[in-house]
């Protein structure tokens, strides 16, 4: 079987610096694969490529039997690949569930007309965006539904913000969603939830997940392949115990943190 | 804190003086004198002069309350009565630097510099200029340098208390108080329109004489409007109640087939009347036909019969043609139905009497069994629709012609925001040159229709032009779309305001002379006609004004809440976010620039058919700045908001010609107070302003049942 996502040789040259050095990658329909590395090994640069925020400068990226370079980030989600964002980066002045139903804009077809006279076509097209969009956000349960459907997103609070932007990716029906660092400034109890939300997407909507993460504990819990970058390159790849006892992964990570600890590649 | 609190009154007092000699000094007290707000007592300029000195008190009491009461206390203090001292402090500060400015026009001749420091002034600010001579006499410490001086000061100094004290009143009481002192304000601004709009033969004149001179408000005037604006904003919050319970009652009382007539006899008076007026004469039918004893509600049935055998032996001249032969008829169509829908009205009234009687006499507890709250529901939207519509229909026959065409220039900027608002606040592109996309609609409009043989030739009818107008300003929009597609926020901005520029100076150039008439523009557009009605004239403009600005509205309202809509909402958000959420953002931009640009053409359209010529320099960038302005003064994103600030920024001028010297200095002014105090706007996004109290009381709720189902909540954290 093809895999669902796949890149090839993929590079991306930062006026010399190789932010993404010629990296083989690939995971499977199903799968659940974290990315780890040090800040700035490229992993952010990664995902920019994958959904077209950059132009790639060689290599190739596959998905689903499309080459993706060369295409349009909205043309790369309408065949199927969502992210969320390592800020969050939601519609603030829009409502929750508004944000949601941009998500489902690419599964619809209606345009300006349809908006003005709003046939019966347009009307049912309308009926399931707005379900499909309360579908997703159900699935966070009391957090996100009820009366803060019709609330503006930016008055959500931080970790609520973060599943917002995981409903979102959801809203967009892909097969694969990318996920930046979804525990980055949770509270452990948040960090916990976030770990078996992870699994639950893949076990009950059947969501394919590639995760940066930089939290262990998240890392051991969800992830049935973990890939190692450092420099761009790919540095360890297995189960996690086989990374986390790689020497090249203790080599990248010992030594290093501590002096690029505020920077990162995006 | 007493000492900061003393620095804090002087600190006011200065801001105070500054701003007054400010006002002085640009010539806007001297000019504005020279207009009563109400008759013999205070003109507009010394209105002015001493609203300063109580705003200064106002606001130095609530910089005190903002001491007293800084960010982080959890318990708030209430100024106390003594704080008011403060606010006389900041007016006597007020006071003394309008002395300083007397005493340095007194000494000094400064006009070389400041023309406006002129005698005038000098005696004005005296106050012994611009009062009449019986307010003079009745002024304390008689005449003089020195008494003016020292009357100058008292009066600022009790002004600033009455401020300081307004601001303690409780919030209803001092909102009726300021309402009711910017109403007659309002009112002696405008008493040149009412004289228009009122004074005239007919029921509208006893009330113009009740509260106006010929000149302007009367002071008996003045305080009927003070008590009845206070009466109205403390009895406000019960009018909706009862507006819903009185239809309530209807729904619920009078015979479905009673409610059908009335509203058809309604509707056919209305009708007739837009008939008469447009097709058969000029002149615009009274609203209540003019008979005697309707005004001292003396309604009988040889009032009636009396009306409907004038009616019907109605109008004595009519123009000569052949529509003027229906115009007796028409007219006693008119009366007829008025005097049946009188007659209908009168019967509910005592059918609902006769039944609130039946009803006190029966044993039955349930008096008033409300009908279903659906169809209760559904009943109030359909009265408040029709009267709506009943008067925006009767508004130029009422107001009169100067204020028709006002309308008319306001209802163009309408048309314009709405176009803009989803360019700048839908999609979030801000755009400068808006006037480009006004301007190619009335060029296109113009060469397409006029019969000036130079240019153009195509000689099509209004109608025959308007789609092939949207359709050229629609790609017009597209072409100015596509190079700016990359840019952004300030970028974007500078660079439309380049094309609005380069699309004056094109219809300007020699080079398209031949087809747009250069700097002489393009004369001889014909009027505009559906079937035999022409709309020349404000008052009949109007109609087709209002019919553009509903479909406009009514298109930007439909796209706002659709896909498009939130993809445009998306891509102002965050535009690499929704091209990542699958929205081509590309398509979208170039869809917002075109869908902005053809609904400026129809307003362009309408203007050059309504002007018949137009010249390169009505198209310049004050437009784009005007339409831009609106949305900002109604709240950007909002649509009622449009409505709004089109009238503020586009009627209020029209309406006070007074004002037109310092337009461009009250447009600055009230853009960066809009900024400090309100930047969300007079009327923010409907949605978005209910939302915030909604979401505080939500959040309330749910704190409430949070803290009760659990201790520890790691959620409301962050």
């Amino acid at each position: 079987m093809p895999h669902l996502l796949e890149s090839r040789r993929l590079l991306k040259d930062f006026g010399g610096l190789n932010a993404v050095d010629h990296l083989d990658f690939h995971i499977d329909e199903g799968e659940i694969v974290s990315l780890i590395g040090p800040n700035g090994a490229g992993k952010t640069t990664f995902f920019n490529l994958i959904t077209g925020f950059y132009p790639a400068d060689d290599g190739k990226v596959l998905f689903d039997g499309h080459n993706l370079l060369g295409l349009s980030p909205y043309q790369i989600t309408e065949l199927g690949i969502a992210r969320t964002f390592q800020t969050v980066r939601l519609f603030q002045e829009m409502t929750i569930l508004e944000n949601v139903m941009v998500g489902q804009h690419c599964r619809g077809r209606s345009g300006v007309l349809g908006a003005v006279f709003r046939p019966p076509r347009y009307r049912a097209e309308e009926a399931r965006i707005r379900k499909k969009a309360e579908e997703q956000l159900a699935f966070f349960g009391s957090r996100l539904g009820g009366y803060r459907l019709d609330q503006m997103a930016n008055s959500l609070s931080y970790a609520n913000r973060r599943r917002l932007e995981i409903a979102r990716a959801m809203g967009t029906e892909a097969k694969l969603i990318l996920m930046d660092e979804p525990s980055a400034g949770m509270n452990p109890k948040e960090t916990e939830e976030i770990a078996s939300l992870i699994g639950k997407l893949r076990d009950e909507r059947g969501f394919t997940i590639l995760v940066i993460e930089h939290d262990m504990k998240v890392v051991k819990g969800v992830s049935d392949r973990v890939v190692a970058m450092d420099y761009g390159h790919k540095i360890a790849e297995g189960t996690y115990e086989n990374v986390a006892n790689d020497e090249h992964v203790i080599e990248a990570y010992l030594g290093r943190k501590a002096t690029r600890e505020d920077q990162d590649a995006s | 804190m007493t000492n900061s609190k003393l620095k804090l009154g002087i600190r006011m007092g200065a801001y105070g003086g500054v701003a007054t000699i400010y006002l002085c000094l640009v010539g806007i007290i001297e000019t504005f004198s020279d207009r009563d707000i109400i008759t013999g007592i205070i003109s507009l300029g010394h209105t002015l002069l001493f609203l300063t000195a109580l705003v200064t008190g106002y606001l130095n009491m609530q910089q005190v309350d903002k001491l007293i009461n800084p960010a982080h206390q959890v318990v708030e203090k209430a100024p106390k009565p003594k704080d008011t001292i403060h606010s006389a402090v900041a007016g006597i500060i007020t006071g003394i630097s309008l002395v300083i400015l007397v005493l340095v026009l007194d000494r000094f001749n400064i006009r070389d510099m400041l023309v406006n420091a002129s005698p005038k002034l000098f005696e004005l600010l005296l106050l012994e200029k611009g009062v009449t001579p019986t307010m003079v006499s009745l002024l304390p410490f008689g005449q003089g340098l020195a008494a003016g001086m020292l009357r100058l000061v008292v009066f600022s100094t009790v002004l600033g208390l009455v401020g300081g004290t307004l601001y303690l009143l409780p919030p209803t009481r001092r909102r009726s108080i300021m309402l009711g002192i910017a109403m007659v304000v309002l009112l002696g601004l405008l008493s040149d329109l009412m004289r228009i709009a009122l004074n005239k033969p007919g029921w509208s004149e006893g009330f113009y004489k009740l509260i106006y001179t010929g000149r302007g408000l009367s002071s008996q005037g003045a305080v009927i409007t003070l008590v009845a604006t206070a009466a109205i904003t403390s009895a406000w919050r019960y009018i909706p109640d009862s507006y819903t319970r009185v239809i309530s009652v209807i729904t619920a009382w009078l015979p479905t087939w009673i409610r059908i007539t009335l509203a058809s006899l309604l509707s056919v008076s209305l009708l007739l009347r837009l008939a008469w007026f447009l097709g058969i004469e000029n002149v615009y039918p009274p609203i209540l036909p003019d008979c005697p004893g309707l005004i001292t509600s003396n309604i009988s049935l040889t009032n009636c019969t009396e009306w409907i055998s004038q009616g019907l032996s109605a109008p004595q001249e009519s123009t000569e043609g052949g529509l003027a032969s229906s115009a007796p008829a028409v007219s006693a169509a008119i009366t007829l139905a008025d005097s049946l829908m009188l007659l209908g009205i009168a019967a509910s009234i005592f059918l609902l009497l006769v039944r609130t009687v039946q009803m006190s006499m029966s044993s039955d507890i349930q008096k008033w069994p409300a009908p279903p709250l659906q169809k209760l529901e559904r009943a109030q939207r359909l009265v408040t629709l029709y009267l709506g519509v009943a008067a925006l229909l009767f508004i130029p026959g009422v107001v009169g012609v100067y204020p028709s065409e006002v309308l008319v220039m306001v209802g163009l900027y309408v048309v314009m925001g709405l176009g803009l608002n989803i360019v700048v606040g839908m999609a979030g592109l801000l755009d400068l040159g808006y006037v480009a996309f006004f301007a190619v609609g009335a060029y296109s409009m113009a060469v397409l229709t006029t019969v000036d043989a130079s240019v153009g030739g195509a000689q099509l009818s209004f109608w025959g032009a308007l789609p092939l107008v949207v359709v050229i300003t629609g790609i017009a929009g597209l072409l100015v779309g596509a190079p700016v597609l990359r840019m952004r926020g300030d970028y974007l901005a500078i660079v439309t305001l380049g094309f609005g520029e380069i699309a004056r100076f094109l219809a300007l150039s020699d080079w398209f002379k031949p087809a747009l008439g250069g700097a002489q523009g393009i004369i001889k557009i014909p009027d505009i006609h559906i079937g035999g009605v022409e709309f020349v004239g404000p008052q009949k403009l109007y109609y087709l004004i209002l019919v553009s600005c509903l479909i406009a509205y009514f298109i930007t309202a439909r796209l706002k809440d659709s896909r498009v809509g939130r993809a445009w909402g998306a891509m102002r958000e965050d535009e690499q976010v929704a091209d990542v959420m699958g929205v081509n953002t590309t398509a979208y931009k170039l869809l917002a620039f075109a869908m902005g640009a053809l609904i400026a053409s129809v307003s362009g359209a309408i203007f050059a058919a309504k002007l018949g010529t137009i010249y390169p320099h009505s198209f310049n960038v004050q437009v784009s700045i005007t339409a831009l302005g609106l949305l900002i003064v109604g709240g950007i994103g909002s649509l009622p908001g449009v409505v709004v600030g089109a009238f503020a920024l586009v009627g209020l001028p029209e309406l006070l010609r007074e004002f037109s010297e310092y337009r461009m200095l009250f447009y600055g002014a009230a853009m960066v107070i809009m900024m400090l105090v309100r930047p969300q706007g007079l009327l923010p996004s409907a949605r978005r302003g209910h939302k915030l109290q909604g979401n505080e009381r939500d959040q309330d709720d749910w704190m409430r049942i949070a803290a009760e189902s659990e201790a520890a909540g790691s959620e409301s954290s962050g």
